[in-house]
């Protein structure tokens, strides 16, 4: 099925967003559309607006010109409950201001199912406990988060996040603190929640992981998108070279462009591959 | 489709249990309310026996007796029971709101704002005028509350709720000042009702002020109790509320601003009660963890009762001298509190 045929999930049409005491657009003139069941990775050196764009997408922030619209529908027509029914997302930095079990804290993904006062029924349970055994944390249910090492509180948020049974997945850096089996266990679970009909946006430093699982790559240079479309076309040593101001090769593996930065001192590291 | 063929897991749980367990909770605490009260019935510098308290009731008692319990113990135990239960479950909505479980119902303010009125309307001689003091209590807690709410939200658009907790604090100070200033201005008299005012006590109840602030908790407590859930998500972060679905400045702005009335309220009925607002809800949360789904009600029914019995023991331990209530609270609050603290893992 060609990607226009498919239903428009987000649609971002040139915005723009700084922050209050940014002395540029943190967001500038983006266009984005991802469309149902795509995986797409959001790529960019630190502070390239990756973040900022995933807030924008989601109504976090409001972009100051362009517009955001969900499904066709304009951004602010949205309840919030309503886009979290259809939205999860999995943000970047969390504090907990009191102590709660892992499953307690994934319970909190169906508060947009449930609102105040409806009681956690089967369906809820259920779908508490379908997330927990998808990220593998079941056996954690009753421990308190705050015991949990970065990895496994990590996963309680994806879980959480799949709690709310989303048509849709943001995730700003998923994997920051995830060793290489859980980076790519949360990796192929995103493949296997878009072949579910799941559409994913995914925040990430990690190039080549992207490059594997993605559709498609939007590469984010200084809050202007400086390539799109599928990793071949945007993985190429020129833009990679250029975006992130660093001499890289190209390889392909398991027919996916994957980067590898060179050493500073090109010549030196030629010379030590040589012996 | 995957997601929907796997089962649920035996490990996880049931909901049934969870809410079994929430409702079995919140009535031990009923019960131990309703046994505090008829214990602090028949307690008290008259030495009325039991039996006497119940025919108080049943009308075969003598006018004395009917008076004591009906008019003066009654009303103090409704009393002391709404008003703790009042704090406690601000404090609650406060460390949940703030995000900081050092929060009390007196740290943004409101009780500086409550004293500030009280001690004018004592210093400037105005106590003899019936019910003055106390709206003039009012009256310095909601224009406290409006001014701190005032300063948070120019800063920002939104309620930015560090902001919140400095403006209470700052302002807070300066009403302490207020309040140094004109006790400075005062005579002895004064001066002594001034400070006894401010150590709280419930020993002016009657069913007036207890129907009054009956009709004014009542209400309060029941949309605080309905922001459970989304104070849930609070604690998680505000960001991660709004990614869940709740209104997350709403949420803030109305749980601030009942919480608030809610203090002003209890503090122009009885006058400043320290303690009870911090440690009721802090001690449920340790002891049963902190879904607001329970910890609010569950604040509010130990509160009550806390207080109730706080004050029981404030007006017969020394009788028929009377010890200030606070004095009571944290003397017996705080190593109640160090000792859940110390049994509980490290929040």
């Amino acid at each position: 099925m060609s990607r226009s045929a498919r239903e428009l999930v987000f649609a971002a049409e040139g915005v723009t967003f700084r922050y209050a005491h940014g002395d540029r657009n943190a967001v500038d003139g983006v266009d984005l559309h991802v469309h149902e069941s795509e995986i797409v990775a959001l790529l960019g050196p630190n502070g390239s607006g990756k973040s900022t764009l995933l807030r924008l997408l989601v109504g976090a922030l409001r972009p100051d010109s362009g517009a955001v619209a969900l499904w066709s529908r304009p951004l602010r027509e949205w309840k919030r409950e309503a886009v979290a029914r259809r939205v999860g997302v999995v943000a970047q930095l969390e504090e907990l201001a009191f102590p709660l079990t892992t499953r307690e804290m994934v319970a909190m993904g169906r508060y947009p199912h449930l609102g105040a006062w409806r009681r956690e029924g089967a369906a809820d349970a259920a779908a508490i406990d379908r997330a927990m055994q998808r990220c593998g944390i079941s056996e954690l249910a009753r421990r308190s988060v705050l015991e949990l090492s970065g990895g496994e509180r990590q996963r309680v948020r994806v879980a959480r996040a799949l709690a709310q049974e989303p048509r849709a997945l943001l995730l700003d850096e998923p994997t920051a603190s995830l060793d290489i089996a859980h980076e790519m266990s949360l990796f192929e679970l995103l493949a296997e929640l878009r072949a579910d009909g799941v559409t994913v946006v995914v925040v990430t430093h990690n190039i080549n992981v992207a490059a594997r699982y993605a559709d498609r790559l939007v590469l984010l240079h200084r809050g202007r998108t400086a390539a799109t479309g599928t990793p071949a076309d945007v993985l190429t040593r020129a833009t990679v070279e250029e975006v992130y101001d660093w001499p890289v090769m190209i390889r392909t593996e398991d027919g996916a462009p994957q980067i590898i930065p060179r050493r500073a001192s090109g010549a030196h590291q030629g010379e030590r591959r040589r012996t | 489709m995957s997601t929907r063929a796997a089962a649920p897991r035996a490990t996880a749980p049931a909901p049934a249990h969870a809410t079994h367990r929430t409702a079995g909770r919140l009535l031990l605490l009923l019960l131990v309310a309703v046994a505090a009260a008829l214990f602090a019935l028949t307690i008290g510098a008259a030495g009325l026996p039991p039996a006497e308290v119940l025919r108080a009731f049943t009308g075969n008692a003598d006018a004395t007796t009917r008076t004591i319990v009906l008019e003066l113990r009654l009303p103090r135990i409704a009393l002391a029971f709404i008003a703790g239960g009042g704090l406690a479950l601000a404090g609650a909505v406060f460390q949940a709101v703030l995000r900081n479980p050092l929060a009390e119902p007196y740290v943004l303010g409101v009780a500086g704002g409550a004293a500030v009125g009280a001690v004018a309307a004592v210093v400037f001689g105005l106590a003899a005028v019936p019910g003055l003091v106390q709206i003039a209590a009012l009256a310095g807690a909601v224009g406290a509350m409006l001014l701190v709410l005032r300063i948070a939200l120019r800063v920002g658009r939104a309620l930015d709720t560090r902001v919140l907790l400095l403006a209470g604090v700052v302002v807070g100070a300066f009403f302490n000042a207020v309040i140094l200033l004109l006790l400075m201005m005062a005579d002895v008299e004064s001066f002594r009702s001034a400070v006894f005012w401010m150590m709280g006590s419930v020993a002016g109840a009657s069913w007036r002020t207890t129907a009054l602030l009956t009709v004014y908790v009542v209400p309060s407590v029941l949309v605080l109790l309905a922001l459970a859930r989304p104070l849930n998500l609070l604690a998680i972060g505000e960001e991660t509320a709004l990614f869940l679905g709740a209104r997350v400045e709403r949420v803030k702005l109305l749980a601030y601003l009942i919480a608030s009335l809610l203090v002003a309220a209890a503090v122009a009925a009885c006058g400043v009660i320290g303690f009870i607002g911090l440690i009721v809800p802090h001690a449920l949360r340790l002891a049963w963890g902190s879904d607001h789904r329970l910890l609010l009600p569950a604040s509010l029914l130990g509160g009550g009762t806390f207080l109730l019995l706080a004050d029981t023991a404030a007006r017969s331990i020394a009788a028929p001298a009377e010890l200030p209530v606070g004095v009571i609270t944290a003397l017996v609050g705080v190593p109640i509190f160090v000792l859940l603290l110390r049994r509980s893992p490290a929040p």
